[in-house]
């Protein structure tokens, strides 16, 4: 389809090409620039290194920025259970489908539906943090910070539930949600 | 029948008089929220989520239940009436659990939908809920989970009207109502599934669904049951190319709102003992015979078989068009004698289930005379006689020890069918065809009603339907008229030259499917049981 003309103040300045100098011509002085700025770095990385950008990884690592959110983990309950209940709703969420659930019935607890599997295939997934915003219960976050790290094979790059189990803990937060300011404001309309 | 004008919603409606308000909106397109009212059960009122305002009237009003009036000027979208609705859901999760993250219901539950639309209030409760029984089998195939329920009484009601076996029942009062059986009894019901489906919550789940998938990852397509001769519409719901549930389908004619237990949960056997691959007796290696190869031979077989010489066993349970291509090529191309097999009759009872198992036994009556069907019994006689050198089995049959040890002498016996089973053993060909859930056809119910069924879940790649087989199967022979590119055509074909057929399209084939000609149109068994009543 024909996009619309945009109006005239928006569109592109047609750029007017200047002809070069002789001097510019030349090049010579243009390469002599770039060469007394490369010494410049060379001799000061040698001699008091006070402008180095490079850090001496994996010696030396930058810290990550505050947000980020690194490999996934499962929360787990008091008793060590996992608080994710199936409900898939990280799987629907997820754009690139790297979550596998199986589902369980468990008939002697008072939630009785919990995941026999729960695997993330991290060569798939994205890191858009889709799932932990999905979950009902708190039962999945990113916020290990851990980055994944590369392996031999894609077998390896899945994790399964026992090891997201183990690099969660355990959680306080209460299953259904809190009773929170922005409720309080609400009702306040209706009582 | 008089009939009475109303407003709703500015809108000027007119309907028949005795019309509830809810069914009056529904005729212009409003939705009344409700959860207690089925069209097909009886009218309780006992939820209340239907109330809406009518001008001049003291109170508001139950809309499954009041009968609109002339000049009744009715509201049901006001911020008035919409108070109203956000009080009754209120008061309907004062107990509710809200266990959505393990609830099977979710995605297709009234009350999260009528949550969202209607009210989308956080809760105001700050007693401790009411506990109830959880995850608590009523019968073999329905576990309730007490919380949950909203006291609908729409299972306890399809049990005393459609079911008649008054198996569920409230018991106890207030908030400590709960749904029960009678001491010492169990809901084992044919019909127990159908409360599952018209729970309006997830109070009621299917033993055999549960927790296997979530409701918004399946994908729907429209089938047809095919566990006995009525044929109840029904859509199958299917992901990752696996069936997961069979729903009903509404259709006034076959089966209203219901079908079995039994046929619901068929698709198990359908799925588990299913044909895969192409077994050819006289194959060499391990290597699977491809189909084209295996028609080859079959070609060859009948190019050596004299005019007449040909068997052909038909299952009342193949689709119209697989019979047609079957009966077309039998004999056009090789003058075959016909007999009829199919699955052993079983149980009937008063509502749905018929004693015929198989789901097109009228379709093959029409479409191959009556008369030119032979029994199983003349088949063995002329198997004996040596009267046939070439026999075709085509779909699902239940043959006994003698029929099968009568087939083993044949000369050549092939096989176009989709189940394993004991006879397979005297076949030296067989060729899967798909089931029902598989491909796309046409069936005809005992009561004449033709309905199509759609293809849900792929079959594998050596899996084909018995007309396309056939087709592929002339053209080797040498017969070339015999060249549907699609089951379309061939029920055009049907349509055009078959009497009873006359007039029929495919297209308007849905969603109630149409009436074969020469049978009396009837309604379902459960919509005479209801006439009449209120
Ligand atoms: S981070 Fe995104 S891509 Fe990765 S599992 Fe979660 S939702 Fe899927
Ligand atoms: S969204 Fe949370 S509770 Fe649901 S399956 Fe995923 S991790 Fe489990
Ligand atoms: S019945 Fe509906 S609202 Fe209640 S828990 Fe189940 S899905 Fe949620
Ligand atoms: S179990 Fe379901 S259908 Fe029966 S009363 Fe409760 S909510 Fe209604
Ligand atoms: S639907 Fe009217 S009271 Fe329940």
């Amino acid at each position: 389809m024909k996009q619309p003309l945009r109006p005239k103040s928006e569109r592109a300045k047609p750029f007017e090409r200047r002809e070069m100098t002789f001097a510019e011509k030349l090049f010579y002085p243009a390469i002599w620039e770039g060469l007394k700025v490369t010494t410049k770095h060379l001799v000061e990385n040698i001699f008091g290194r006070k402008h180095t950008v490079t850090l001496e990884y994996p010696e030396v690592q930058r810290p990550y920025p505050e947000r980020f959110r690194g490999q996934h983990r499962l929360m787990q309950r008091d008793d060590g259970s996992p608080r994710c209940v199936a409900c898939m709703c990280c799987s629907t969420a997820c754009p690139s489908n790297c979550i596998t659930i199986v589902a369980g019935e468990r008939p002697e607890e008072t939630i009785e539906k919990f995941p026999m599997r729960f695997e993330i295939d991290l060569l798939k997934c994205i890191y858009c943090g889709m799932c932990v915003e999905a979950c009902p219960c708190d039962a999945i976050r990113m916020d290990s910070g851990v980055h994944p790290k590369p392996t031999y094979n894609r077998q390896a790059a899945i994790i399964d539930k026992e090891g997201l189990l183990a690099a969660g803990a355990k959680t306080i937060a209460t299953q259904g949600g809190t009773f929170g300011s922005r409720v309080a404001g609400h009702l306040k309309k209706h009582i | 029948m008089s009939t009475v004008t109303c407003t709703i919603d500015g809108v000027s409606v007119t309907v028949e008089k005795g019309t509830t308000i809810l069914e009056a909106a529904r005729t212009v397109g409003i939705e009344v929220p409700h959860f207690c009212y089925h069209p097909a059960l009886s009218i309780a009122a006992n939820c209340r989520m239907c109330l809406v305002h009518v001008e001049k009237a003291r109170n508001p009003l139950p809309a499954c239940h009041a009968t609109v009036a002339d000049g009744m000027v009715v509201d049901t979208a006001s911020e008035k009436t919409k108070h109203l609705q956000e009080a009754v859901l209120e008061f309907i999760l004062v107990n509710h659990p809200v266990d959505c993250p393990v609830c099977d219901q979710a995605g297709e539950c009234r009350l999260q939908d009528y949550y969202r639309d209607y009210s989308a209030r956080p809760s105001r409760l700050d007693v401790p809920k009411v506990g109830k029984p959880k995850a608590k089998p009523l019968g073999p195939n329905v576990i309730l989970d007490a919380e949950r329920c909203i006291l609908c009484t729409r299972c306890v009601r399809f049990t005393e009207e459609i079911s008649k076996d008054f198996q569920l029942q409230t018991i106890g009062r207030g908030n400590h109502t709960e749904i029960d059986t009678f001491p010492g009894t169990e809901f084992d019901s044919a019909y127990s599934l159908n409360t599952v489906d018209i729970c309006p919550v997830g109070a009621l789940t299917s033993r055999d669904f549960r927790f296997k998938k979530r409701v918004w990852l399946l994908s729907r397509h429209e089938t047809v049951c095919a566990g006995c001769a009525r044929g109840c519409a029904s859509f199958v719901d299917h992901a990752d190319n696996t069936v997961y549930r069979y729903v009903p389908r509404y259709n006034p004619y076959v089966n209203d709102h219901w079908m079995c237990d039994a046929g619901r949960l068929r698709f198990h056997e359908l799925q588990d003992h299913r044909l895969r691959s192409v077994m050819n007796r006289d194959a060499k290696g391990d290597a699977e015979p491809s189909v084209g190869e295996t028609l080859e031979r079959i070609a060859e077989a009948l190019r050596l078989t004299e005019n007449g010489r040909l068997g052909i066993l038909l299952s009342p349970s193949l689709s119209n068009e697989d019979i047609y291509a079957l009966r077309r090529f039998g004999k056009e191309a090789m003058g075959a004698r016909f007999y009829v097999g199919g699955r052993a009759p079983g149980d009937a009872d008063e509502i749905l289930v018929m004693a015929d198992k198989n789901a097109n036994r009228l379709g093959l009556e029409t479409l191959v005379s009556k008369a030119a069907l032979k029994s199983l019994d003349a088949l063995a006689k002329d198997l004996g006689s040596g009267a046939i050198d070439v026999l075709l089995i085509a779909g699902e049959h239940e043959l006994s020890d003698a029929v099968i040890e009568a087939i083993d002498k044949a000369a050549h016996v092939v096989a176009l069918t989709n189940l394993d089973a004991p006879w397979l053993r005297a076949v030296d060909r067989v060729l899967p065809t798909p089931q029902t859930f598989e491909y796309d056809g046409t069936y005809v119910s005992a009561t004449g009603r033709v309905q199509r069924f759609e293809r849900g879940v792929q079959p594998g790649p050596s899996v084909k339907p018995a007309w396309e087989l056939v087709c592929k199967l002339a053209k080797l022979y040498g017969y070339a008229d015999l060249d549907f590119a699609s089951v379309r055509s061939i029920f055009k074909e049907i349509s055009l030259g078959e009497a009873a057929f006359r007039g029929m399209n495919w297209k308007a084939l849905r969603p109630f499917g149409a009436q074969l000609a020469g049978v009396a149109e009837t309604m379902s068994p459960t919509i005479h049981a209801r006439a009449g009543k209120h």
